[in-house]
């Protein structure tokens, strides 16, 4: 896809950045906090003077670094947040009652988590699928990748989240039959 | 659709329940595609048969639906710009060179041919980075004096150079943007590729569109861009401002105070068109122009007139002759010194 030296270091910046950044929203929902995971990709990419040897994978290679960076910085930051978090949870458990829309939103935070926990191709697949809106064909060629690894990887995907989240979703069902 | 879709049912509960056993089987992999559209006419065939084969089937297929839609929701579009983005990397990168050369000094003091080592080792990855950085391609300027000069750009755009003016591009545009800086005034007409923006400094501003006409106009104090057809991104610092078609810009060099305004006459296009056209244009505003164009000393004596609105056209007439029509019709007498003309 890239040949050698037929970009500079700055075309491939400002080629994957917007792309790389709404990734990294998909993971973290901070505008603020996905900047700086991109920015940080890019910057240790620079120090290591290595983007020659990208050159094939180039997109594979920032994604995944970008998927790492994200989790790190989760990980990180979840010490701090999880005695909140679950405070706000449980108060929330005990407010609302349940209507459509916010099972909907609950699926919505839920299918976000499940995403998160996928492993990093599959991740960046379902990513360039789902808010890139690539073809099969387009994401591997990317990707640097068969056909047929996009294929499977989009099956596990599904069956991953689905299999995370076949709670909610039956009881979405049970509450409305109106599929 | 519902015939169908009974007849499928009757097939296949007469089937044996072996060949239920098979499609109870089908692969998420296959469903998924399906979903998305990629499977071709067999596999379509082989899900549709498997998701009417049982409910239990159609609520699986349904609920991977649900997933993927709701999933749609999470996507965002990005908002912050990689122009930006790549200013702000930039700033880091000089930061991150600091600190290092304060680590090389450091094990200098503790080891010094360790030291030695890096500093030959850093010069020379300063120098690669130097090389690699530096675009190659034969930097181009563009310059007048006293002249209006036409330019064809590498990409096909056309550019207007107005008098006192300079324009810096390369040889050969990169191949994700086109980029070019400018002094003076010029009116520029962007060939259209909305996949490799057109970028223009001019004192710290960048313009950037992707095909449209528009006029820029920057001197000591002030930098006036001026949208002729389509939208133009103006970045000044961290704000980022979109003109429409015949909206400009005023933007301050020296308070960064930027104001945003309706075009109202189209003066601006004289240098171009070798007309000056007023339209409710101030006087003051002409005089600036003529002053530039005919490299005269013009001033208003009287302060009641500079902003007297005048609606003329004058089409390639001498100064004389323009100054005469503003006698007439303003009422205003024109006083000729050795250094200046007067209007009063």
């Amino acid at each position: 896809m890239y040949k050698k030296d037929e970009f500079s270091f700055e075309d491939i910046f400002k080629m994957h950045y917007k792309k790389l950044h709404a990734y990294a929203y998909t993971i973290l929902r901070d505008e603020l906090d996905a900047e700086e995971m991109v920015q940080q990709v890019f910057l240790k990419l620079w120090e290591r003077n290595v983007i020659n040897e990208l050159s094939s994978s180039i997109s594979a290679y920032l994604y995944r670094a970008v998927h790492n960076e994200c989790l790190n910085f989760i990980k990180h930051r979840s010490i701090k947040l999880k005695h909140q978090l679950h405070v706000v949870y449980n108060m929330k458990n005990e407010v609302q009652q349940p209507s459509k829309n916010i099972l909907l939103k609950e699926l919505e935070q839920k299918i976000n988590a499940a995403l998160t926990d996928l492993p990093e191709q599959c991740r960046t697949i379902f990513q360039l699928s789902r808010f890139e809106e690539l073809k099969y064909r387009e994401i591997a060629e990317k990707l640097n990748i068969s056909v047929k690894t996009v294929e499977n990887q989009m099956g596990k995907a599904l069956k991953i989240l689905r299999l995370k989240l076949i709670d909610y979703l039956v009881l979405l069902a049970t509450f409305f039959f109106n599929y | 659709m519902i015939i169908s879709y009974y007849w499928q049912h009757f097939f296949l509960t007469i089937k044996t329940n072996k060949l239920k056993k098979v499609l109870n089987h089908i692969s998420d992999d296959l469903l998924v595609k399906f979903l998305l559209n990629e499977a071709n006419n067999e596999e379509k065939k082989v899900v549709d048969d498997w998701i009417h084969a049982d409910s239990k089937n159609i609520t699986y297929f349904i609920q991977l639906v649900k997933i993927w839609e709701t999933s749609k929701t999470l996507a965002i579009h990005s908002s912050i710009d990689e122009y930006t983005a790549w200013e702000q990397f930039q700033k880091r990168i000089k930061k991150e060179d600091v600190s290092k050369k304060m680590g090389l000094l450091q094990r200098f003091l503790s080891n010094k041919i360790a030291a030695s080592f890096l500093l030959i080792l850093g010069a020379t990855i300063i120098t690669l980075l130097v090389f690699k950085w530096s675009d190659d391609n034969t930097k181009i300027i563009s310059k007048t004096t006293n002249n209006i000069l036409v330019d064809t750009l590498p990409d096909g755009s056309l550019i207007t150079l107005n008098s006192k003016s300079e324009i810096l591009y390369s040889k050969e545009f990169k191949k994700s943007t086109r980029e070019v800086t400018i002094k003076g005034e010029a009116f520029f007409k962007i060939a259209p590729d909305k996949n490799v923006p057109f970028i223009i400094t001019v004192d710290n501003i960048k313009v950037i569109v992707v095909g449209t006409s528009f006029n820029i106009k920057s001197d000591h104090f002030n930098t006036e861009i001026l949208v002729e057809t389509g939208i133009v991104n103006v970045i000044q610092g961290n704000k980022s401002i979109q003109l429409f078609a015949g909206e400009k810009l005023l933007i301050s060099s020296q308070n960064k105070k930027i104001i945003k305004s309706r075009v109202t006459d189209k003066l601006h296009d004289y240098y171009r068109t070798k007309q000056f056209i007023c339209n409710d244009t101030p006087l003051w505003k002409l005089v600036d122009v003529l002053n530039k164009v005919f490299n005269k000393n013009i001033v208003i004596g009287r302060d009641n007139l500079k902003d007297v609105k005048i609606n003329s056209t004058f089409n390639n007439e001498s100064l004389d002759r323009i100054l005469e029509i503003i006698h007439i019709t303003l009422d205003a007498e024109i006083v000729r010194s050795e250094q200046a003309i007067i209007l009063q």
